[in-house]
């Protein structure tokens, strides 16, 4: 089990590794997959230009929800980041290997943060949280 | 063999493919990359000179030799894409396409951090 994560974890770092697996899909579809890791690369930089625009131009937010609300877009940000790799390598092993594509709660997980955190910054507005 | 893997187990409903397309949709992804890295450059150096302060300097600088690097990596990418049939992207691509992003972020929190007003 333990060997079988860490030789995951190599194929993240090696190329070649990742080639030696099952056989060479289609390029299409590593174009597709190597699109949507650029498209949560885009939306972990969007949540940190987001979490630095929080923090610059919500000034009327009291200090308290202003740093929570920008700290959790900057870690929400570099997980997604991290999520980019991690989702390309798992889809193009299965792509290699023919098997079904991984699923994953990080699109839930993400729902969830923007929403709530949305949804905190309103009320804050509405009741108060505002200077 | 290496790119009609996929033909043999699924058939392509087409008659005729057109892999001119996916190339040219991958290349204009990455440039739409280095843009959103470009305004989060830009933000992070807006939040420097309003603060005034080298924490903040620091990271616009660290947040601009990454963007830099990005833009280079996705010139690499795309002269590569352009270079007639594509071969499958490299992984080596993605991980060194994360080193600007990993080394931005706890610089970026350290910033928000140092210059909470």
């Amino acid at each position: 089990m333990a060997a079988r994560a860490w030789s995951t974890v190599l194929m993240y770092l090696s190329p070649r590794r990742l080639q030696r697996e099952g056989t060479t899909p289609d390029y299409r579809f590593s174009l597709a997959n190597e699109r949507t890791f650029l498209a949560w690369v885009r939306t972990g930089l969007a949540l940190l230009a987001g979490g630095i625009a929080v923090d610059q131009f919500l000034t009327d937010l009291t200090p308290g929800l202003r740093v929570t609300v920008a700290v959790t877009l900057l870690v929400t940000g570099a997980l997604c980041a991290l999520h980019a790799v991690r989702h390309w390598v798992r889809c193009e092993l299965a792509m290699r290997r023919d098997r079904d594509l991984p699923v994953s709660r990080v699109p839930l997980l993400l729902g969830l943060i923007a929403g709530t955190l949305g949804a905190a910054v309103a009320v804050a507005f509405v009741v108060g949280g505002v200077r | 063999m290496r790119a009609g893997h996929a033909d043999a187990t699924a058939p392509d409903p087409l008659p005729v493919r057109d892999p001119a397309v996916q190339p040219e949709r991958t290349d204009m992804a990455w440039w739409r990359t280095v843009l959103a890295f470009a305004v989060l450059t830009l933000l992070v150096w807006r939040g420097a000179v309003m603060a005034g302060d080298p924490v903040g300097f620091a990271v616009a600088g660290i947040a601009t030799v990454g963007w830099a690097s990005f833009g280079w990596l996705a010139r690499r990418r795309t002269a590569e894409l352009r270079r007639g049939r594509p071969r499958p992207p490299a992984v080596r691509y993605a991980v060194v396409a994360m080193v600007p992003v990993t080394v931005l972020v706890p610089a970026v929190a350290a910033g928000a951090a140092f210059t909470t007003r």
